[in-house]
């Protein structure tokens, strides 16, 4: 499909003398919602990887923006990453000693070279959040939610068409998941790309198209 | 949208928020290249002033640069025209012609047996430092000067009368009477010098007065050549032999071997303590700034996964060094400057004449803080290539 933002094209990834991906094949279009299920160690946080150019596979293509990306160099790569993709890790991961604001900033400033329009572009996103009154903590004392959305913001800071999410709400409690799925809804809105990997079948329920990764392949999960 | 080539500004921002993060692992690193800068500045400058003082005791204060002697082993004839020539000649400060005859002075009938010197008060150069009173004069047939250690010895002043013999006969003859010289003398200067000079045990007169003594007016034993650069002896010896070959020249080298060994034993020691010190701040900035990558490595891969390439995690940790190093060669330079005071008011070494103080130059304390600059950065360089190579999917798993 031409008009597909991201697409997978026979990815094996062996780890050791397992095979975590079995030559599957998957393929996003522009504003998709995509939910990946999957037991515990099926290989969800791997296809991210691969997907996200963070994890060479084995075998097959990973095609952005009609680019084949692990075909490039590592500074087309990383190219390609600032510019197209998104991410949002297990368990937030954000630069404790950094605040919010430059938590959010940081790849818009890598993407522009200045500081400037990065922190304005930051500044703005942590509005829609509604998290501007905590723009200036320290990220290691903002809460699990707040961190969690910081993450999301972050992610979008760079526009990217699409983002990768891996078990955004997994470590919250109800009501700050139910935050950060909101703010997840409006990158959704914006019309970027959005695979999500979760074990939450009601956060699954909101995707668009739900997959589940089993024996290395992906199967279709239904509604 | 196009991607920055180079983000300079936001590897400098995670540098230097990387550091503040630790400040406790930050102020210890910035405390062992201070304390390398601190320690190797103040033993640059002694060094320096110790080789300074060295050369200015066994070369100003000594016999020159340059020793000349006649190839036929004996006395030098028409000294005056030879010590013109070489005074000529491009790189010599001064040629002054010296002759000397074995004696002794003596006060109240006790004599201590001296080389007894004749010296042109109006040389540009002496083989000693004039410390009290006045030279003998041209034609002062009654002034002595008497090096400090044999004043001492002696129990003389300053114008007290000093018994001086010269024996005038060929080397092994017996002293007898006939070639015995006696003279009371008047003590009219105070003569020191160490390393090779003549001053401290010495006595000198003038040297007319002396040549006049022997029979043999305007001769000389030797003629010592002073020059201002005192490593371009061996060159300079070549121009004096290619000017007047019956003469000898040998540079202070090789005919004073034990200042050069001074000289090379002071350098040997300088580079053995940068030596030293560049170990002891590669050592612990390495293996801090190693764990503190070890510790970080979950914030690389994340770094990675942002978009930071490979390349600029490698440079944003070197600046971590850079930036190490910078903070302690400022606070180092800062103590140094405080010792190098202190040696100055308190020297090391003291004896007599010989004060060892710190030699203060630019060199003395750029050159140990480049070294160690350089060395807080190459100890950053195998921890900054670690960091970049992180692999991103491992860290941001945990398992690296």
């Amino acid at each position: 499909m031409s008009g597909a933002v991201l697409r997978g094209e026979g990815l094996v990834r062996r780890h050791g003398d397992t095979t975590v991906l079995a030559g599957l094949s998957l393929e996003v279009s522009p504003g998709e919602w995509l939910a990946l299920l999957g037991p515990s160690g099926a290989g969800k946080t791997t296809l991210l990887q691969v997907l996200g150019l963070l994890d060479r596979p084995n075998q097959g293509r990973v095609l952005i923006a009609g680019e084949d990306a692990w075909a490039l160099g590592a500074a087309e790569r990383t190219r390609l990453r600032l510019e197209h993709i998104g991410f949002v890790f297990q368990q937030h991961n954000l630069l404790g000693h950094l605040t919010a604001l430059e938590n959010v900033a940081l790849p818009a400033w890598r993407l522009h070279g200045a500081s400037g329009p990065a922190l304005r572009e930051a500044q703005a996103l942590l509005e829609r959040l509604g998290l501007s009154p905590r723009s200036r903590l320290l990220a290691g004392l903002l809460s699990a939610g707040e961190a969690e959305r910081v993450a999301v913001a972050r992610a979008l800071v760079n526009r990217p068409q699409v983002v990768l999410a891996d078990e955004p709400t997994g470590s919250l409690d109800s009501a700050s998941a139910e935050k950060v799925l909101a703010a997840l809804g409006e990158v959704h809105a914006a019309g970027v790309a959005l695979i999500m990997v979760t074990h939450d079948a009601g956060v699954a329920a909101r995707a668009e198209r739900r997959l589940l990764l089993e024996d290395g392949v992906l199967k279709d999960a239904g509604a | 949208m196009t991607v920055a080539r180079h983000a300079p500004g936001l590897l400098l921002f995670l540098a230097t928020r990387n550091l503040l993060e630790n400040r406790l692992t930050t102020a210890l690193l910035v405390l062992a290249v201070a304390a390398g800068v601190g320690f190797q500045v103040p033993n640059t400058a002694n060094l320096l002033g110790y080789d300074r003082e060295v050369l200015a005791q066994g070369l100003d204060a000594g016999f020159g640069d340059v020793r000349v002697r006649a190839r036929t082993g004996k006395r030098i004839e028409d000294a005056d025209a030879m010590a013109a020539r070489i005074a000529a000649l491009p790189g010599v400060r001064a040629a002054v012609p010296l002759l000397a005859v074995p004696g002794a002075v003596g006060k109240d009938g006790r004599f201590i047996g001296v080389m007894v010197s004749g010296t042109d008060a109006s040389a540009a150069g002496r083989p000693f430092r004039l410390t009290a009173g006045k030279l003998p004069a041209a034609g002062d047939r009654e002034g002595i000067l008497i090096g400090t250690a044999l004043v001492a010895r002696l129990g003389l002043r300053l114008g007290d009368p000093v018994e001086l013999r010269l024996i005038y006969g060929p080397a092994g003859a017996a002293i007898v009477d006939d070639n015995v010289g006696r003279f009371t003398m008047s003590l009219r200067g105070l003569a020191s010098g160490m390393f090779g000079a003549c001053g401290a045990d010495a006595a000198f007169v003038d040297r007319a007065f002396l040549g006049a003594e022997v029979g043999r007016s305007g001769v000389a034993d030797l003629i010592l050549v002073y020059s201002d650069d005192h490593f371009d002896a061996r060159a300079l010896a070549g121009r004096i032999t290619a000017t007047i070959p019956d003469l000898e020249a040998r540079p202070w080298m090789d005919d004073s071997a034990i200042l050069f060994s001074a000289v090379r034993a002071s350098r040997a020691v300088a580079t053995v303590s940068l030596a030293m010190v560049i170990l002891a701040v590669v050592f612990p900035v390495w293996a801090l700034l190693y764990i503190h990558v070890l510790q970080r490595q979950r914030q690389v891969g994340l770094l990675r996964a942002l978009g930071i390439g490979e390349g600029e995690v490698f440079v944003a940790f070197l600046l971590q060094a850079l930036l190490v190093g910078l903070a302690g060669v400022t606070l180092g330079l800062g103590i140094a400057a405080v010792l190098v005071r202190y040696f100055e008011a308190f020297p090391i070494f003291r004896s007599d004449d010989f004060v060892l103080r710190p030699m203060v130059t630019s060199w003395a304390f750029l050159w140990p803080a480049a070294v160690v600059l350089a060395a807080t950065l190459l100890a950053g360089v195998y921890p900054a290539w670690r960091a970049a190579r992180v692999d991103p999917a491992r860290a941001l798993r945990g398992i690296e």
